[in-house]
C-alpha cells in the first residue's frame, strides 16, 4: 500500500532537500573553506612577518624578488610595488655580488639544495649589515626559487671581535708576565753568581752554582713560554737542547770532554709539567757531569724523551763510572736526589735506575692537567 | 520550421522562487561565510518596509552590515564607484541587493569594481570583466528587470549622457531569492511599466538570433503569463496569485533574455534613457510596436506565435498583430508618445547613432541602418 508522504516526516525532509530547501542544499560553496584557508594564510604570513630575520623568496638565476616578509621590507625600505622591480643584488654589498651570482648559477636547476654562508647586506640607511644566510631551493610551477633567510649578525660579530680583542690583550699580558718572571729569575741567578764571586769556599761556590742553574733552567721555561705562539705550552725538544748546551757550558770547567746528545720526540708540555721535568733533567745531567766522569774522563750523556699514547718516558743515561750500588737513590740526603724524587712525585711518575756500563735514570710520567689555582 | 541545434549556452544563478523566499537570506549568508554585508537598496525600497524584514533576519543572526542606498533610477557610474568605495572601506565580503533593476544593477557594478579595482567604465561591452565579483544575493522587489538572474548591468555614464551596457557571465548573481510578496506594494504605474519590461524581454529574446529551444520555452511562457495577469492585477493589486504569476513571468523572461539577449527595443531604450534619464520600462512601452513593425518581416512566424501566446487568437499578419499590441497598450492606459516625454526631433540622429552602438543590436533579427532606426524613432515620436 503506498504511504502518504505527508505522514512520513523523513520523506518530507528528504523532499525539501531534493527541492533545494535544506540548510545545506546549495549547489557549491567554497567560501567557508576559502575563508578558513585565507585565515590560515594570514596567520602564517604573520608568522613570517613577526620574525626578526629577513625572509626573501627569489627567482633564480635572476635573483628577482618574488616575496619578502615585513622585517625585510622595513629594513631595506621598500614597499610591495617597488619590490616587484627589485632583485636581491640591489640589497647586497657590492663586494659580495659575485658570490651571489655564483651561488644562483650553482643552485639553478637543483630541486632540493641548501647552503649556509655569511655575507654583507646594505640597509636603507646605507649601513653595512653583516648577515648569516640560509638559502634553500624550491620549485614552484617549474620555476626555480630560493627561500633565503637572512639573519643580522651585527651583534654576534661585535661580540666575536670583542672576544678576540680581549683574548689578544690577555695574551700580551701573559707574555709580559712570563717575561718578567724570567727576568726576575735571571736577576736571582745573577745574584747567586755575584755571591759566588765573594767566597773562596769551593763547597759554597758549588752550592750557589747548582742553585743558579736550577733557577736558570726554570727561567728558560718562562722564556720559552712567552716566545711560544700559544703561550700555554712549550716546545720541549728545543728546551732540552738549549738546557743541555747551557749545562755543558756551565760545567765545562769541571770536564770539557763530555758530550751531551739529545733524542727528543716532538713534544709540547705545559708549564706544570715542563718545570719539574726541566729541573729533573737539570739535576740528572749535573749529577752525571759532576760524578760520572772523574779525572776528566771523556763521556757521553744522552737525554731521551719519547711519547707514546699520551705517556712519556724520560731517560738520562751516561757511560760513566756508574751510580754507586751501595747508595739508595730514593733514600739519600743529597739535595739533588731528594729534589728528583720530589719532582717525580710531583709529576705523579715513577723513576728507575739502571746501572749497566754507566747509569740510566728512567722516568715514566704523564703530562699534568692544568690546575686552576685562582 | 527548421530545428535549431546550433551551439547554445544557458547560464542561470541558483534561485529560489516562492512566497517568503526573501527570508532565506540568512541561510545563504551563512553559506558564503559572510562577515560583513553591504546591503544595496534605494529609498523606495526602504520606505516600502521590505528592507526592515531582511535586516531583522540579519540582526537575529548577528551579521554586521552597512546600507548603501544613494541610488536613483537609472544608476550612475559615480553611484557605483561610491558604493564600491564603501564596500572596500568597510571591509565587506558579501553584497545583498534588494530592490528593482536600479539597485541590483548598481550592486553588480559595485561587485566587479571592488574585485577588479578598476573604474566601472572600463567594463563597458561584452566579456570585459576579468575577475568575478564577491558573492551577490539578489532579492528583486519588482516584476520586470530580472537583473537578479541576468548577465546584464546597465549603468548611466552622465559625463557622456549615455547608458553603458555591461554584459558578462560574471555579472550573473550567485543567488536570487525571488519572492512575489515583495511586489504587492508596487503602485499601478510601477506595475505597468516594470511589467512592460517583462514583455519586451520575452519578445526580444524569442525573436533574438541567439535564441535556443530552451530560451524559447521561457520566452513563450513569460508572454502567456504576463498577458493573462497584467490587466487583472491592476484591479486587484494585492492579489498574490496575479502578483506571483507576474513575478514568474519576469523570471521566465529573465532566464530567456539573459541567455538569448535582446534587440532593437532595448538598444533604443538604452539610448533614450542615457540622453533623457527617462524610466526604462516606460520607454520600452513607447517604442514597442514601432520596433516590431520594423522587425516583423525578418521573423514573421515567431511574431505570429507571440501574438498567439498574447491571447490574440489566430493572427495572420503584421497589421493584426500591431493592432493587438495597440489594444493592450490602450487597456493599460499607455497612450502617450516620446514627444510627450520631452524627446525632440533633433535628438533622433544622435539617439539612433547610439542605439546602433548598443550590444543589444547584435542579436536583433536584422542589423538595421541608421536611417531605419531614425524612422522608427520618428514613428514613435
Amino acid at each position: 500500500m503506498p504511504t502518504n508522504p505527508d505522514e512520513h516526516p523523513d520523506w518530507n525532509s528528504l523532499r525539501d532537500k531534493i527541492i533545494g530547501l535544506g540548510e545545506s542544499s546549495i549547489q557549491k560553496s567554497y567560501y567557508p573553506e576559502l575563508q578558513k584557508r585565507v585565515a590560515e594564510l594570514e596567520r602564517f604570513r604573520s608568522l613570517l612577518d613577526e620574525t626578526n630575520d629577513y625572509i626573501f623568496l627569489l627567482k633564480i638565476p635572476s635573483g628577482r624578488l618574488s616575496d619578502v616578509n615585513k622585517s625585510a621590507s622595513e629594513q631595506f625600505g621598500f614597499n610591495a610595488t617597488e619590490m616587484q622591480s627589485m632583485s636581491i643584488h640591489d640589497l647586497v654589498d657590492a663586494e659580495e655580488l659575485e658570490k651571489f651570482s655564483n651561488l644562483f648559477n650553482e643552485l639553478a636547476g637543483k630541486s632540493q639544495d641548501r647552503k649556509t654562508f655569511d655575507s654583507v647586506f646594505v640597509g636603507s640607511d646605507g649601513n653595512k649589515i653583516p648577515v648569516e644566510i640560509s638559502a634553500s631551493t624550491e620549485n614552484f610551477s617549474d620555476e626555480f626559487y630560493i627561500v633565503m633567510v637572512v639573519r643580522d649578525i651585527t651583534e654576534r660579530k661585535e661580540s666575536e671581535n670583542e672576544i678576540k680583542r680581549s683574548l689578544e690583550e690577555k695574551k700580551v699580558l701573559l707574555r709580559e708576565i712570563h717575561h718578567r718572571v724570567k727576568n726576575n729569575m735571571q736577576i736571582i741567578s745573577s745574584l747567586l753568581n755575584l755571591q759566588a764571586t765573594h767566597t773562596n769556599d769551593e763547597n759554597v761556590i758549588d752550592i750557589l752554582m747548582e742553585s743558579q742553574n736550577r733557577v736558570k733552567s726554570m727561567a728558560m721555561i718562562h722564556e720559552k713560554l712567552y716566545q711560544s705562539p700559544e703561550l700555554a705550552r712549550i716546545d720541549f725538544k728545543e728546551y732540552i737542547s738549549q738546557l743541555s748546551t747551557f749545562l755543558r757550558q756551565s760545567y765545562i770547567y769541571i770536564n770539557n770532554a763530555i758530550i751531551i746528545e739529545t733524542e727528543v720526540d716532538d713534544v709540547h708540555l705545559n708549564i706544570d709539567t715542563a718545570v719539574p721535568c726541566g729541573l729533573i733533567i737539570n739535576e740528572l745531567v749535573t749529577n752525571s757531569i759532576k760524578h760520572g766522569f772523574p779525572d776528566d774522563k771523556p763521556g757521553l750523556i744522552r737525554i731521551k724523551l719519547s711519547e707514546s699514547c699520551g705517556k712519556y718516558i724520560l731517560s738520562v743515561k751516561d757511560n760513566g763510572v756508574g751510580f754507586p750500588e751501595t747508595l739508595d737513590f730514593r733514600n739519600t740526603d743529597t739535595l739533588g736526589l731528594q729534589l728528583i724524587n720530589n719532582l717525580v712525585l710531583q709529576l705523579d711518575g715513577t723513576i728507575d735506575v739502571i746501572i749497566d756500563q754507566g747509569t740510566e735514570f728512567k722516568i715514566n710520567f704523564q703530562p699534568m692537567e692544568y690546575i686552576q689555582r685562582i | 520550421m527548421e530545428a535549431n541545434f546550433d551551439l547554445r549556452k544557458f547560464v542561470a544563478p541558483e534561485f529560489v522562487f516562492g512566497l517568503d523566499a526573501r527570508l532565506l537570506v540568512g541561510r545563504y549568508l551563512n553559506n558564503f561565510a559572510a562577515k560583513k554585508i553591504l546591503m544595496v537598496t534605494d529609498k523606495g525600497v526602504i520606505s516600502s518596509g521590505w528592507l526592515d524584514e531582511v535586516m531583522d533576519v540579519l540582526e537575529s543572526d548577528c551579521y554586521d552590515y552597512e546600507i548603501y542606498s544613494k541610488i536613483k533610477a537609472n544608476p550612475r557610474t559615480n553611484e557605483v564607484m561610491a558604493g564600491a568605495e564603501m564596500y572596500l572601506e568597510e571591509g565587506c565580503d558579501v553584497i545583498v541587493a534588494i530592490g528593482g533593476g536600479s539597485p541590483m544593477d548598481c550592486a553588480k557594478g559595485i561587485g566587479i569594481v571592488s574585485s577588479n579595482n578598476k573604474n566601472i567604465k572600463e567594463f563597458e561591452g561584452v566579456d570585459r570583466v576579468s575577475l568575478p565579483a564577491p558573492p551577490l544575493i539578489c532579492i528583486p522587489t519588482t516584476a520586470g528587470s530580472s537583473a537578479d538572474v541576468s548577465q546584464f548591468a546597465i549603468i548611466s555614464d552622465q559625463s557622456k549622457g549615455k547608458k553603458m551596457a555591461i554584459i558578462s557571465k560574471k555579472l550573473v548573481p550567485d543567488v536570487a531569492l525571488i519572492d512575489p510578496v515583495t511586489t504587492t506594494s508596487l503602485n499601478k504605474y510601477m506595475t505597468i511599466y516594470t511589467g512592460f519590461d517583462i514583455l519586451s524581454h520575452a519578445i526580444e529574446a524569442y525573436v533574438s538570433n541567439a535564441s535556443s529551444p530552451i530560451t524559447d520555452i521561457h520566452s513563450l511562457e513569460s508572454i502567456k503569463l504576463f498577458c493573462s495577469n497584467i490587466l487583472p492585477v491592476l484591479d486587484d493589486p494585492e492579489n498574490i496569485y496575479y502578483r506571483g504569476n507576474l513575478m514568474l513571468a519576469s523570471l521566465h523572461a529573465g532566464l530567456a533574455f539573459s541567455n538569448a539577449s535582446l534587440g532593437l527595443i532595448h538598444a533604443m531604450a538604452h539610448s533614450l534613457g542615457g540622453l533623457k534619464d527617462l524610466p526604462h520600462g516606460e520607454l520600452n512601452a513607447l517604442l514597442f510596436e514601432h520596433v516590431i513593425n520594423y522587425n516583423f518581416e525578418y521573423e514573421p512566424e515567431r511574431y505570429l506565435k507571440i501574438a498567439n501566446k498574447m491571447g490574440m487568437g489566430v493572427v495572420t499578419d503584421k497589421t493584426e498583430f500591431i493592432n493587438g499590441i495597440k489594444e493592450l497598450k490602450k487597456n493599460l492606459g499607455i497612450t502617450h508618445t516620446l514627444k510627450d516625454k520631452g524627446v525632440e526631433i533633433d535628438d533622433i540622429p544622435i539617439l539612433s547613432q547610439r542605439a546602433l552602438n548598443d550590444p543589444c543590436i547584435a542579436t536583433n533579427p536584422v542589423i538595421p541602418e541608421q536611417s531605419d532606426v531614425e524612422a522608427i524613432f520618428k514613428n514613435a515620436h
